[in-house]
């Protein structure tokens, strides 16, 4: 498609072209001071982790600092019911968006919490199984 | 002399036919609302810049960001994350998917990965 594709977009292609079949939307692939950066839309948080899966695998352990991959999962609408994906502790649910928040509530592992709004890339307005409302790292919330 | 005359009619019908077919597909393209630039103009010519967080942002983010990996530092400069100390390697992608979305220019990992 492109017409001509950059070194950074050679070496990615495995990536950008899974990207493209897996469905993945509003795909920007751009080179900007010898990184390239991609953002799109995964349909579900399954593509996501493949995407990265792929990433990982030209770039092992993520050492080149050559790309930026910000892919963002679009089934992740207010009103949807996510899984808390942590580790295995339980999920801090805090009384704002940020770490220096007080705690108000957990959200247990594996448990499911409805999501109300999202405030930025890092935070959710979340509402657990036992009713508690407040704000949760997006990055343990998987749909 | 018959036989030329017969392929220039044929000619002129094929072309004829061509021309009305064309035709109607642009009409029935205009009815539907442009949505996509044609297929002739050049694609990404001029891409948006890429949207790179302020140092301070970066550094608030992190906070965050960091929370759940005692072992790991991090030092940002001119929108560059860099990372220090150790890591287990089942937690890296984890913590590079959570860096990648604060809009950093670069990650550079000097993670000692265990």
């Amino acid at each position: 498609m492109a017409i001509s594709s950059s070194v950074l977009q050679q070496k990615y292609s495995e990536l950008i072209n899974s990207a493209t079949s897996a469905g993945v939307q509003n795909l920007q692939v751009r080179d900007q001071d010898n990184v390239l950066y991609i953002d799109g839309e995964a349909p579900s948080g399954e593509v996501k982790d493949r995407l990265w899966d792929v990433y990982n695998r030209i770039d092992p352990d993520f050492r080149a600092g050559d790309l930026i991959l910000n892919i963002d999962v679009s089934s992740m609408v207010p009103g949807t019911t996510a899984t808390v994906a942590t580790e295995s502790s339980n999920l801090n649910i805090r009384k704002g968006p940020g770490t220096d928040q007080p705690i108000i509530g957990k959200a247990a592992h594996n448990s499911e919490v409805t999501l109300i709004s999202k405030t930025n890339d890092q935070w959710w307005l979340v509402r657990t199984e036992k009713g508690e409302e407040g704000y949760a790292y997006a990055q343990y919330l998987k749909v | 002399m018959k036989h030329t005359r017969l392929r220039s009619m044929l000619i002129a019908g094929v072309l004829a036919t061509a021309l009305v077919g064309t035709g109607c597909k642009g009409k029935e393209k205009a009815k539907e609302p442009v949505v996509q630039p044609a297929a002739d103009t050049p694609q990404q010519s001029t891409p948006a810049p890429v949207e790179i967080s302020s140092d301070d942002e970066l550094r608030n983010s992190l906070k965050d960001a960091l929370k759940d990996f005692p072992g790991v530092n991090a030092e940002v400069k001119d929108g560059e994350i860099i990372l220090t100390g150790t890591i287990e390697r089942a937690r890296l992608q984890v913590l590079m998917l959570a860096l990648n979305s604060l809009r950093p220019k670069k990650i550079t990992n000097n993670l000692t990965v265990k």
